[in-house]
């Protein structure tokens, strides 16, 4: 529905002015904006929440010589060589959450694979294991809901978040204290993740190194956008395989075959098709133009980008209804362009994939007969979609 | 209606103040000396500018000889739209330097009231009678990332070229391949560009009908007007320098001085300023001439050849003081001498129709259809003679030919969309010899 609105908007008026808000929906357009990131802020957006949430982080910030500080710090711990064990390591956990689910004939794919996975990566890769999982899935998605879904600021969403944030930080804080002893005593069990890394660079990298505080705001900022996301991703991704039996064909040929890029374009192009991230925010900080005819944007306006849109602009999407997997991946405008791509932009490639591959061996893959083989929403996130498995695996099938 | 030529021109002429050219003269000039490195001005800031100069043209003269008002100074670019982004993106990036030019000129109301220097630029732009873009659609953005585009392509074709991956395989998969690299390297927004070639041939055969419905009634007037000319252009060829000397003595006197700002780059630029011939019936032909030129501009030769010569950037032609002179801008690719050559051998009519209602051209007889551009000799001596200097000259990507930059639109394009049509073999292979 909202595709098709703004399908017209698109063709009628690319850049529309109501009021105080602007809404962007030709691709050129909204790469045009995203890029000019001095003009149009995410500053104005997101930083008072961060601040009074998880604390700065340079995903929320202008660029500026704190971002490219921290931002450097942060991608300088992540190395390409992680996305292989990343692979692995989402790759194991998922196969074990389907084949424990296969004996019942059906798994619950939110609770039991797309959430689970990613709050395992939390864990295994980026180092926090929170006190138990539900806290930590608790504390991610009210701090996610209220940083980046609160437009309206509302206090139903913002009070869990900040509780939320208190017991979180102070958690991270001891967690951060507690971990650095280990490492001094040489205790504990052998480890790689990011936090750890981050720790060991204080003394590795005394001149570009962050501070306590400065771990916890940064660590925190990225597993907040870790879990939800990704869940919600992958849920999106498969609920339109579900409904386009070729693609679903197509796409566990790939799985089987283990085509890493042709799988990983199936879900690409499936979530084009009910993206993740429909509309993103930017402010207009000094009074500009967007759009070759020049439609003035005055300083405070609120800009609302339209990637939905902007992935079937025709102009950049060749043939925008038809399902293909011939499109180029660094087009796809799901995680957002230019300065504050999303963070996770490389390892998402390998997980959305690798999370959904399990479901996708299993030929007789469906949703669950009735209302429990739809989405069941809490607030702006899947919480719950019953599918109904094959008794066997492809490949065991096949052998 | 969409204009198929994104790319804008803007022309803004300020009449010097009294006394003040010497100056002018001496500060532009160390501008445009060293463009590149120059403290003035931070050009390679400028985002939505193409090309920018800065031209004195000395005061108009009368009948007599003798100067009329006072010299003007030309602020010639070619931009992309909005009109109003570019200018406030001048003001930006001009900054001091600004104040310093226009200090000398009048009227200028001072950097410190930004929107007042925008008026007062608005205020003094002269349109365009015609207006030919030899790579119409692209910005300034996409012109430098289709190169960027192209460079990528050409280092990963030069690696899988090295390792011998590519040895007894298929066209189609060196291309598969070569888009996975460019994919891995971010480029995907990067080839998202609109397709340029606009469909408008339909427009054209519109516009054109139109026009013909318009100037049917006028036909006798025009039979008139066309006969007039004939005649005046007889007796013209009498009174005005028959045998070229004075215009010689002319190019001699200025040649030394303009080719110091040519031939330094691929791409060489010109500034014309000639005086329209006096009379009603010179008026109503020019612009007769020059509007069907932005015709065919606009809607038929935007695919990167102006009448089939494809070295032109682009070529503006502007009438001022009231109809008394013609301002012409270019920039091209190769020498003058090859430029001047092309447009005889190539687009001697058009050259004819335009320029012959101007003082000095060579004779013509029948219109278009005999003399004028096609006399060689006298042409490009009259061409050097309305030559101006040009004090500043900045290009955006000075190293890239018209045929480079459709070439590069060209891969990328193949790029895009994949290559998936009938036959895509042969696709390939085309799309593979752009490399």
């Amino acid at each position: 529905m909202l595709r098709v609105l703004l399908g017209i908007v698109r063709w009628l008026c690319p850049v529309l002015r109501l009021g105080k808000r602007v809404v962007v929906t030709r691709h050129a357009d909204v790469v045009d904006v995203l890029e000019r990131q001095a003009e149009f802020s995410v500053v104005a957006v997101y930083a008072d929440k961060m601040r009074e949430t998880s604390g700065d982080f340079f995903l929320g910030m202008d660029d500026g010589e704190v971002y490219r500080r921290e931002a450097g710090i942060m991608r300088a711990v992540m190395r390409r060589e992680d996305l292989e064990t990343i692979r692995e390591m989402v790759r194991a956990r998922a196969e074990r959450c389907v084949s424990a689910a296969r004996q019942r004939g059906e798994i619950d794919a939110v609770a039991e694979l797309t959430r689970h996975v990613p709050l395992a990566l939390v864990d295994e890769y980026f180092g926090v294991p929170g006190p138990t999982v539900s806290d930590l899935a608790r504390w991610l998605r009210t701090i996610f809901h209220h940083l980046f879904l609160n437009q309206g600021n509302e206090a139903a969403v913002r009070d869990p978040a900040l509780a939320s944030a208190r017991e979180m930080n102070a958690y991270l804080d001891t967690l951060i204290a507690e971990r650095r002893a280990e490492l001094a005593a040489g205790s504990g069990p052998p480890r790689d993740d990011l936090l750890t890394r981050l720790i060991r660079r204080q003394s590795s990298h005394p001149d570009a190194c962050l501070d306590d505080p400065g771990i916890r705001r940064n660590i925190s900022g990225l597993i907040i956008g870790a879990v939800d996301t990704t869940s919600k991703a992958a849920i999106l991704a498969l609920g339109v395989l579900l409904d386009r039996p070729p693609a679903l064909r197509g796409a566990r040929h790939a799985a089987v075959a283990d085509e890493q890029e042709k799988l990983l374009a199936y879900v690409y192009e499936a979530l084009r098709f009910d993206p993740f991230n429909p509309i993103m925010f930017r402010r207009c900080v000094a009074e500009t133009t967007i759009g070759p005819r020049g439609k003035v944007i005055k300083a405070g306006a609120d800009v609302y980008l339209a990637p939905l849109a902007a992935m079937f602009d025709a102009r950049a999407f060749p043939a925008p209804k038809e399902f293909r997997t011939d499109r180029m991946i660094s087009a796809y405008l799901h995680f957002g362009f230019a300065l504050h791509t999303c963070y996770g932009n490389f390892i998402n490639r390998v997980t959305l994939p690798e999370i959904l591959r399990p479901l996708l061996l299993d030929p007789d893959l469906r949703r669950a007969a009735g209302k429990a083989g739809q989405v069941v929403m809490d607030g702006p996130f899947p919480d719950k979609l019953m599918l109904a498995l094959g008794r066997r695996p492809h490949e065991e099938r096949a052998a | 209606m969409l204009d198929p030529r994104p790319q804008r021109d803007l022309a803004v002429i300020v009449p010097i103040l009294p006394g003040h050219e010497a100056d002018l003269r001496a500060y532009l000039d160390a501008i445009g000396d060293e463009i590149p490195t120059q403290q003035e001005i931070d050009f390679r800031a400028l985002t939505t500018v193409h090309y920018l100069r800065w031209s004195i043209i000395d005061a108009r003269t009368n009948a007599a000889g003798e100067p009329v008002g006072t010299a003007s100074l030309v602020l010639s670019t070619n931009f992309d739209p909005p009109r109003r982004r570019h200018l406030d993106e001048l003001i930006r990036v001009g900054g001091a330097a600004l104040d310093q030019i226009y200090g000398h000129c009048q009227g200028y109301p001072g950097r410190s009231d930004r929107a007042a220097v925008r008026k007062y630029f608005e205020r003094h732009a002269v349109r365009s009678a015609a207006f030919y873009v030899g790579h119409p659609w692209r910005t300034v953005q996409q012109i430098r990332d289709e190169k960027a585009l192209r460079d990528s392509l050409e280092s990963a074709a030069d690696e899988m070229v090295t390792d011998g991956s590519l040895v007894g395989k298929p066209a189609a998969h060196a291309y598969d391949r070569l888009r996975r690299a460019i994919d891995a390297r971010g480029f995907g927004q990067r080839v998202a560009y609109t397709p340029w070639i606009p469909r408008t041939r339909a427009r054209l055969w519109i516009a054109s009908v139109a026009w013909i419905l318009v100037l049917l009634p006028l036909l006798p007037v025009l039979l008139v007007i066309a006969g007039v000319l004939i005649i005046k252009e007889r007796l013209d060829a009498r009174r005005d320098d028959p045998d070229g000397s004075r215009a010689l003595a002319e190019m001699r006197r200025r040649i030394g001085a303009l080719a110091e700002r040519e031939d330094y780059l691929v791409v060489n630029q010109m500034t014309l300023v000639s005086d329209i011939k006096p009379g009603l019936v010179r008026q109503v032909s020019l612009r007769l001439v020059l509007a069907a030129i932005n015709l065919l501009a606009r809607y038929h030769y935007n695919r990167g050849h102006l009448g089939g010569i494809p070295t032109i950037h682009y070529a503006r032609w502007v009438i001022i003081d009231r109809g008394r002179r013609l301002l012409f801008f270019s920039n091209f690719d190769g020498s003058w001498e090859s430029y001047l050559g092309d447009f005889i051998d190539k687009a001697a009519k058009g050259l004819t129709g335009i320029w012959s209602n101007t003082r000095g051209f060579p004779a013509t007889r029948y219109l278009v259809l005999q003399g004028g551009a096609r006399d060689e000799e006298r042409f490009k001596i009259w061409a050097r003679a309305q030559q101006v200097r040009t004090q500043v000259w900045y290009a955006a990507y000075p190293d890239l030919t018209v045929r480079n930059i459709n070439n590069d639109t060209a891969i990328r394009c193949g790029l895009a969309a994949g290559l998936t049509g009938a036959d895509p073999k042969a696709e390939i292979e085309r799309w593979a010899r752009r490399l």
